[in-house]
């Protein structure tokens, strides 16, 4: 089953005078439960791609279909909830809400949800347990590693069953060995619970774990390979 | 180079440097016209009861102000003016009888000051005669003036007659029959209420006093020579007379404003600290931001009383420059204001009360500018030492290690 | 929405000092603002109890078009059935029938304008407290005949003793004069400069024949068991009296120049208060906008994970409300408790200072009030100015897109 599509996604930045083609006319499928790496130097259109397949930034021209909807036809609120909904999200940094603990902030999307106490109580124990940082429950997020951090990023992310995750740059502020642990937590979940995974990561270990590669270069696709 | 330092800094964060600021202007032009507006009312109720009756200077026999008896009239009036024609400050002086009375109407009646004065020389005097709102100044024999409000308790108009009763100087009741020829209408509706005016003759003539006047009244060239000229009749004429100032005479608003000045600057400290959180707020924040780079400074040898200096510096500028865009707004305000005066006419009866009249003119004393140019700086200074005191606390190292 | 109110508990602590310096701040203006009001207020009440209580009562009962001419010709019979009726209302505190003359008064050798007070001393010693202001000799009793009762200062000035006699001379109801002596038998300071140097009590029966004006009065005052029963006795009496050519007049009514004095004061009271939480509001002004603009880059995750806008901008909204309903309420409390200590503890001015509330007739001594408005007023009046202070950085983050916020810097 087809999840995401683009069609000649393009992206223009103007700033003033200079205009930068961050990305140009991508076309791109990507199937249910894969588990994408997209790669390529900085100001390549990673981040642009993956900001544009999360509704996060509205594209110049072109289209993005989630599961086959039009994500440029959603207005602002019904495109918070289709996130909310569909889509997890690990940032590079600052991903946790620094006031809530790590059960707090993995249970936001629930919240948000509407989902009651009770039920998220069971959903969120489950995803720290999964991930086994169960002990981290009542930790702050300035209790935490790094890696640690993006763990419960990781948790936050997928708590919802959401049917993609985009992850962008997770492993940049972690030091190489937990980067390979977030990384493989990563693949893991993907491998479990059938997640559909879209990393943007220039980090090596990242790229070697990929199951499908995209190379970025100069905001067209320079190369896809699918190795599993 | 501490002042571009200190200045430059205090721009860092625009928005939140500005917002202090505007507190701090909105306090400044708000205190500027609220003080100048009430100092305005008060000289008017002040200059009002000079130019309504009291004058500057009045000259009475001795105990006449404790004891308003006719019996207190001045034997020996020709000398006064003798003296008073030698001494240069005074500008103007008039001859007054005075006595209480009951002035009756067919309808009315009621307790009522009977003055009489000397018609074009009472001019001079006081603004009575360019207060008439209806017929003319009086001049004819046995022609009164009233203020308007008493007509209307009697129930007169003009060319209406009135009687007025009192008891002359031997204690025998006089009444004669006078005819309303104008009606005034002063700032203060209590002294419409009760003052009325005849000629000095028919006065003299009502009670009996012959050719004996009961007081002077003095316009000196400026106000500022009161006490000397006061001073200097007094040891002319001697001492069987009094020489009184207004200030002896009617001492409340005088009072009144030694209160209000007494008083005043707890609302410049009530806006003074309402500002000061806002300041001590910021300048702990643009402190607190800056750790690292006071670790820097210290660590390239500066001295801790030098940063200390700064963020005092900062804060004080901030002050200053709310102070000056605050004071050229107020005075922008003030300026036309003081021209055009503030007509507070919904409130026009209890101004009349008070005896300030409706329209306040706002008045900008030395007292004012220097409260509105002193308080918000120091407000400034005295809400930076605590943040100031935090920025030198941290040694260079850890300061450092601070992101 | 419990979730969203830890949330906002939980960010207004994060950066502790600000928090409480802004706290802080709101709960000076919340004192102040209680104690201020409470000063005014309580001086209001207390100013229109004594003056109302002592002179024109809460309400007052005149003929039509007494107000405006305020002659003997406007005066009116005070019957049996004016009489029922007052006794027969329960808000009915008091009442005292006047008739008012103003005269000359002669102790023969010197003579100053007077004010009589023409009073029925059954009624009025229920009703005033003049009896309890006299210095020398005695208040009138219903046995007095012939006899008056002087304000200090004219006793003073007439330069008298008590028993001594005065001449008085008036205007009697046809317009004709009318002259008669009394006997001083007392002397009575109100502490109202005005009336000390005019003010004479006369039974009045006596006044009644000095001035031909047999059964008449000028005005009955009442007093009522409280303010807010006004309007209500006001509209009860007028339905019955108005037919009759009479008028029923509230306090203010009366007392135009007290009222507006009153008006304008508390005018410039509110607006002083009002400029103060205004200064008060830029302080959350900038707490807010620093805390929210801090936070640019923590909304933008949070936008990007599926919170929407306007439960954001709510969260902020409801850490405004936190803060100012924190100071207000401590600042209610600390303000109330300074208004309970005046209250308890009047502040009675001394010196100069006091001559000038004398001069108005006023004891002079600060009062305060506990009255529930002033809290109410204070409380909605800061949370209001607070939240408007607010609209600005919440709207900054209801319009907030999360790419914006993750790349704020």
């Amino acid at each position: 089953m087809t999840l995401i599509k683009t069609e000649n996604l393009t992206k223009i930045y103007s700033d003033g005078k200079v205009q930068v083609e961050a990305l140009k006319s991508v076309n791109l499928e990507i199937e249910a439960g894969e588990f994408v790496v997209v790669a390529g130097p900085s100001g390549s259109g990673k981040t642009t791609l993956l900001n544009l397949i999360g509704g996060l930034d509205k594209p110049t021209d072109g289209k993005v279909y989630l599961e086959g909807v039009d994500i440029s036809l959603l207005k602002r609120d019904e495109m918070a909830d289709f996130r909310l909904r569909k889509i997890g999200f690990i940032f590079q940094a600052y991903n946790l809400i620094p006031v809530l603990t790590a059960f707090e902030n993995v249970e936001l999307p629930l919240i948000l949800l509407g989902i009651s106490e009770s039920e998220r109580r069971k959903r969120v124990m489950e995803v720290l347990n999964l991930l086994e940082i169960g002990e981290l429950a009542d930790k702050k997020p300035n209790e935490m590693s790094g890696g640690q951090q993006q763990r419960v990023a990781v948790a936050r992310a997928i708590v919802t069953n959401p049917s993609i995750v985009l992850a962008d740059e997770p492993t940049a502020h972690l030091d190489s060995k937990t980067g390979a642990m977030l990384i493989d937590l990563m693949q893991e979940m993907n491998r479990k619970r059938g997640i559909t995974f879209v990393i943007c990561s220039h980090d090596p270990q990242v790229i070697q774990k990929a199951g499908r590669l995209i190379k970025l270069r100069d905001g067209t696709i320079e190369d896809d390979k699918k190795f599993w | 180079m501490i002042f571009k330092l200190a200045w430059r800094n205090i721009w860092r964060n625009k928005r939140r440097t500005l917002i202090v600021v505007v507190s701090i202007v909105v306090s400044v032009s708000v205190l500027l016209l609220i003080d100048t507006l009430s100092m305005g009312m008060m000289k008017q109720m002040l200059d009002n009861q000079i130019n309504l009756h009291i004058a500057h200077i009045q000259i009475h026999k001795r105990g006449f102000n404790d004891d308003k008896t006719l019996k207190n009239y001045i034997p020996d009036s020709e000398k006064i003016e003798e003296v008073l024609r030698q001494i240069d400050e005074i500008k103007f002086y008039s001859r007054r009888v005075i006595s209480y009375g009951l002035i009756n109407s067919a309808f009315n009646s009621s307790g009522v000051i009977i003055v009489g004065v000397e018609p074009e020389r009472e001019k001079n005097i006081t603004i009575i005669s360019r207060s008439i709102v209806e017929g003319k100044y009086i001049g004819e024999d046995r022609g009164i003036i009233l203020g308007k409000k008493l007509a209307q308790k009697l129930n007169v108009e003009i060319g209406d007659k009135v009687v007025l009763m009192v008891s002359d100087l031997n204690g025998n009741v006089s009444s004669d029959v006078f005819r309303v020829i104008g009606l005034y209408e002063s700032p203060s509706s209590e002294f419409d209420k009760v003052y009325v005016y005849i000629p000095i003759e028919s006065a003299q003539q009502l009670l009996g006093l012959g050719d004996k006047v009961i007081e002077f009244a003095l316009i000196l060239k400026d106000q500022n020579f009161i006490n000397s000229v006061k001073d200097k009749i007094a040891r002319a004429i001697g001492n069987s007379y009094e020489v009184l100032s207004y200030d002896d005479i009617s001492p409340l608003i005088r009072i009144g404003i030694e209160m209000y000045k007494e008083l005043i600057w707890i609302y410049y400290l009530i806006f003074g600290i309402a500002v000061g959180f806002g300041v001590v707020n910021i300048m702990l924040m643009s402190v607190f931001e800056r750790v690292r780079e006071f670790g820097v400074l210290k660590a390239i040898g500066m001295k801790n009383k030098k940063i200390f200096a700064l963020i005092l510096l900062e804060s004080f500028m901030i002050g200053v420059v709310g102070t000056i865009i605050g004071l050229v707004i107020g005075l922008v305000l003030y300026l036309p204001l003081s021209k055009t005066g503030v007509d507070l006419g919904i409130f026009a009866e209890s101004l009349a009360w008070f005896g300030s009249g409706r329209i306040i003119y706002p008045v900008l004393t030395e007292f004012t500018l220097s409260l509105l140019i002193f308080t918000m700086p120091f407000i400034s200074l005295i809400g930076a030492i605590y943040p100031a005191i935090k920025s030198i606390k941290f040694e260079p190292v850890e300061a450092l290690k601070h992101i | 929405m419990k979730f969203f109110l830890k949330f906002a508990w939980r960010n207004i602590w994060r950066n502790k000092r600000r928090t409480l310096i802004t706290i802080l701040a709101v709960m000076f203006a919340t004192s102040l603002t209680v104690v201020m009001r409470g000063l005014q207020l309580g001086s209001y009440a207390y100013f229109i109890r004594t003056i109302a209580g002592d002179y024109s009562g809460y309400i007052q009962i005149q003929r039509a078009g007494y107000k405006d001419d305020p002659s003997l010709r406007k005066t009116f019979h005070f019957t049996e059935d004016i009489k029922n009726l007052l006794d027969s209302n329960r808000d009915v505190v008091a009442y005292s029938p006047r008739l008012f003359a103003n005269v000359l008064v002669s102790s023969g050798e010197n003579s100053y304008g007077g004010l009589i007070y023409g009073v029925d001393p059954n009624f009025e010693v229920k009703y005033s407290n003049f009896h309890n202001k006299i210095v020398k000799g005695k208040f009138l009793n219903s046995s007095s005949s012939g006899e008056v009762v002087l304000g200090y200062k004219l006793f003073q000035n007439l330069r008298l003793n008590i028993g001594d006699e005065v001449v008085i001379l008036g205007q009697g109801i046809d317009g004709g004069l009318c002259d008669g002596k009394f006997k001083v038998v007392g002397v009575v300071k109100l502490g109202y400069t005005e009336l000390d140097n005019m003010v004479i009590f006369m039974g009045l029966k006596d006044l009644q024949d000095f001035l031909y004006a047999e059964n008449r009065v000028s005005v009955i005052s009442v007093l009522l068991s409280d303010f807010d029963r006004i309007e209500k006795v006001k509209k009860n009496f007028s339905d019955i009296l108005n037919p009759k050519g009479l008028v029923v007049l509230g306090w203010d009514e009366v007392m135009v120049e007290l009222k507006q004095t009153i008006d304008f004061d508390n005018a410039s009271g509110i607006l002083f208060l009002a400029f103060l939480i205004i200064l008060v509001a830029f302080g959350i002004l900038n707490t807010v906008s620093m805390s929210v603009f801090e936070r640019f880059n923590e909304f933008g995750i949070s936008l990007a994970i599926g919170f929407k806008n306007q439960k954001l901008a709510l969260v902020v909204l409801f850490e405004v409300v936190i803060i100012a309903i924190i100071g207000i309420i401590i600042g209610c409390f600390l303000g109330g408790l300074v208004n309970y200590y005046i209250i308890k503890n009047p502040i009675v001015l001394t010196g100069e200072y006091a001559s000038v509330y004398e001069d108005f007739g006023f004891e002079p001594k600060l009062v305060s009030s506990l009255n529930p408005r002033i809290f109410v007023n204070t409380a909605l009046s800061i949370l209001f100015i607070s939240l408007i202070s607010a609209l600005v950085p919440v709207y900054r983050v209801y319009k907030l897109e999360p790419l914006k916020g993750i790349r704020y810097t």
